[in-house]
């Protein structure tokens, strides 16, 4: 390519320094609410109170004693821009001990996240996933999960028997609210 | 005309000479079969665009919408079906053609140097080719897509560090939703497809600058077979191209798509990826307490590692070692056959599992129920999980499996030792073969009640009986003549010596009158030992508004009442 003679060197390297310039600041600026929007989501959420009250699953003697019982956890939810005033959030295997306490186990494996089912014959909660075991007490037997399940606070209102949700993050032996 | 046309559009474009470039392309060596994928990868490609961009017309991404406008694309839309099963089929068709690409790639040794980059480039056609398969398959929200993924997901939230905020930021919150829909959409239609084509574009160009990799054969053997790649190389790739459509076709037409039912964060579903992703589901089983990163992150980062690598690998140690990139190619062949081995074992354990074999079973129950119920005036706007819950023959059946299948056992349990079954109860079926032998274990067999005699008398009079009773159900078909005259039996023939059809009850036999009706049903479950029913006779528990409130039982009938008009479950 032939360069106009024109242009003295230097003029020339200093008129593509600033065209860079001036591409990268349309790039610079382009890019600012792109990624703003892209890393939204990482924000803290912010904290809602309807969303941690407790959730209604039943009345006292609608529970064995002694066999878990798995309930829907059924709440308003909103997520993102819509809000849906009866939805399933979860569940859980809830027991009622024989001092009429009660036991609750989140229903999300704490390996990757798969629904545990109750095996009836052998009285262990089994996840279908990566075949992880646990005891009817939650303790973890075998399988790739790396804790037991992660048990959720009941609260017996009168009659009524109610569940803290949260959720746990999983793969990790500790314990993390998500 | 069309010769002067073609003259004035190549002054203008050039596309001539592009053409000529195209087609004139020289194959040293000649035509072969073994260089058809390139091609058939691309047609597929294409395919998947095309098919993919009229789904698109019709998917909406979000949580209440995504699958009831998957179902209505397999069921409303004109062959919307089949164009489902094509994309469906094709993404499996478009891993397998890239698997024989890369081996005959690998084979030929096209890593070796002046190829590598090219090398590097089909590297990461694949990894986006998977990426696509990957979010491709939650979006129609179904169970499978959203489990599946969900382990997808929580993989990335193991990554040491930045993990946790690495799955937040894939799924666009901490927990799945509207915006993970959003997330996974754009990437599977926008971004993935872009980068798909831009390095496609690179791929191409470089393997015209260095061509094919002709086989080992001394120079002049191939210049004297060398051809251009039209005709006959453009008439093998099209052929073995058409050959792949023909059969995603098929496989599209006779088994569709799978559409499972709606996601729902509350259930248990067998959580099983696509079958390219089951090795990798598979070596998730093997690594406990704590190795896990091994199975989710290090062997596979090591893997594709080496598989990017193997150029670089070669450069370095071919001096040393003669014919490396055989036995570099052996090396991938086998670890590619342990792959496939890993998810043959996934298939295997699956197989020989009952309680996989019963869950696949139930999702594939729910499936059919949601798209049933979907078929019946479509999806609320709520989402479709409220199609269960508004259904009250599915609550119902729910509520009857946990509550009263404790005693009233499934019909097909064997050997029966349970109460009265329920399944097709009030049915004629059911009420004629009650007659003719009340005391078999489906029915009164199982109990202490033993004072209703089998019915002896001629056919004629016990289907007439049978059509009398099942009028009392408050049944739109009923024969009115033949019920009529089964009442004048009912008198005759002696029922009415226990039974009653006051509606008020003696306490010898139940009250007939609206016998399998919703009301009958309701009344006898709350107060099973009242004189309308069985009096003292009554061995049935009674449910009060605690043990089955209000709205359950009013499903519970309502799915009692509709077993009039099914079959029933035992022989
Ligand atoms: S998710 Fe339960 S074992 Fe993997």
């Amino acid at each position: 390519m032939s360069e106009p003679s024109t242009t003295p060197p230097t003029r020339r390297s200093f008129l593509s320094a600033l065209t860079v310039l001036l591409g990268g600041a349309i790039t610079a600026l382009a890019s600012i609410p792109v990624l703003g929007s892209l890393f939204s989501p990482l924000r803290a959420a912010p904290a809602t109170g309807a969303a941690d009250a407790p959730i209604p699953v039943g009345t006292v003697s609608e529970f064995p004693v002694g066999v878990p019982r798995r309930v829907e956890l059924i709440r308003s939810v909103t997520d993102a821009w819509s809000r849906s005033d009866a939805t399933t959030v979860g569940a859980a295997w809830v027991t009622r001990n024989a001092d009429d306490t009660f036991t609750a186990f989140s229903t999300i494996c704490p390996h990757l996240g798969c629904g545990v089912n109750l095996d009836k014959q052998r009285n262990i909660f089994a996840c279908p996933c990566h075949t992880s075991a646990f005891g009817l007490d939650g303790k973890f037997q075998t399988g790739p999960a790396p804790r037991g399940l992660d048990p959720l606070q009941v609260e017996v209102r009168g009659k009524e028997v109610l569940i803290h949700y949260k959720r746990f993050k999983q793969g990790t032996p500790e314990r993390e609210t998500v | 005309m069309l010769k002067r046309f073609d003259a004035w559009l190549d002054s203008r474009t050039g596309h001539r000479a592009l053409l000529h470039a195209a087609l004139y392309e020289n194959v040293p060596g000649g035509a072969r079969w073994r260089y058809v994928f390139g091609s058939a990868v691309t047609v597929l490609i294409l395919m998947q665009a095309a098919t993919g961009i009229a789904l698109e017309l019709y998917y909406s991404p979000s949580t209440t919408d995504a699958w009831a406008s998957v179902n209505y694309i397999e069921t409303q839309v004109m062959l919307g079906s089949l164009l489902r099963g094509i994309h469906h089929w094709g993404a499996s068709a478009i891993v397998v053609v890239v698997a024989l690409h890369l081996l005959q790639t690998l084979w030929a040794g096209a890593f070796r140097a002046p190829r590598e980059l090219n090398w590097l480039a089909g590297f990461i056609l694949l990894q986006i080719i998977l990426g696509l398969a990957l979010t491709g398959y939650l979006l129609p929200w179904d169970q499978k897509g959203y489990w599946a993924t969900q382990v997808a997901t929580s993989i990335a939230g193991t990554v040491p560090l930045i993990g946790p905020k690495l799955q937040t930021f894939l799924q666009g919150g901490t927990s799945y939703g509207n915006l993970t829909l959003t997330r996974f959409h754009t990437l599977h239609v926008l971004l993935l497809p872009a980068a798909l084509f831009s390095v496609i574009a690179v791929h191409v160009a470089l393997f015209r600058k260095h061509g094919v990799t002709p086989p080992d054969l001394p120079a002049a053997e191939l210049e004297r077979k060398a051809e251009p790649f039209y005709p006959r190389q453009l008439l093998y790739d099209t052929a073995v191209s058409a050959v792949g459509v023909g059969v995603i076709f098929y496989l599209a037409w006779r088994l569709g798509a799978p559409l499972e039912a709606p996601a729902d964060p509350s259930s248990q579903y067998l959580a099983r990826p696509e079958w390219y992703f089951l090795p990798l589901f598979q070596l998730l089983k093997y690594f406990e307490g704590g190795a896990e990163l091994v199975g989710t992150i290090i062997l596979p980062g090591v893997a594709m590692g080496f598989l990017a690598g193997l150029p670089f690998i070669h450069a370095v140690f071919s001096r040393r070692i003669p014919n490396l990139h055989r036995v570099l190619a052996g090396a991938l062949t086998v670890g590619l056959m342990g792959v496939g081995a890993l998810g043959a074992l996934a298939v295997s354990a699956d197989r020989s599992d009952p309680a996989v074999a019963a869950l696949a079973a139930k999702a594939h129950e729910e499936a059919m129920e949601a798209r049933r119920l979907a078929s019946m005036g479509g999806v609320p706007a709520s989402g479709p999980l409220n199609l269960y819950r508004n259904d009250p023959l599915v609550w119902g059946h729910r509520v009857v499996v946990s509550q009263c299948q404790k005693c009233h056992n499934p019909c097909d349990t064997q050997p029966y030792k349970g109460s009265p079954c329920l399944e097709g109860y009030a049915s004629r079926a059911w009420i004629s073969r009650f007659l003719r032998n009340p005391r078999a274990p489906h029915f009164f067999g199982n109990t202490k009640i033993d004072d209703m005699e089998a019915y002896t008398g001629p056919q004629e009079s016990a289907d007439a009986l049978t059509e009398f009773i099942y009028s009392q159900g408050g049944r739109p078909d009923v024969t009115v003549a033949l019920a009529k005259k089964g009442e004048e039996l009912f008198e005759s023939e002696g029922c009415a010596s226990c039974h009653t059809l006051d509606g008020v009850g003696s306490g010898l036999g139940p009250d007939l009158k609206g016998w399998g009706s919703r009301e009958w049903s309701y009344a006898f479950i709350r107060t099973p030992d009242a004189t309308r029913f069985f009096g003292e006779l009554n061995e049935m528990e009674a449910f009060d508004h605690l043990r089955l409130p209000e709205e359950e039982l009013q499903a519970v009938t309502a799915w009692l009442h509709a077993q009039g008009s099914q079959p029933l479950k035992f022989p």
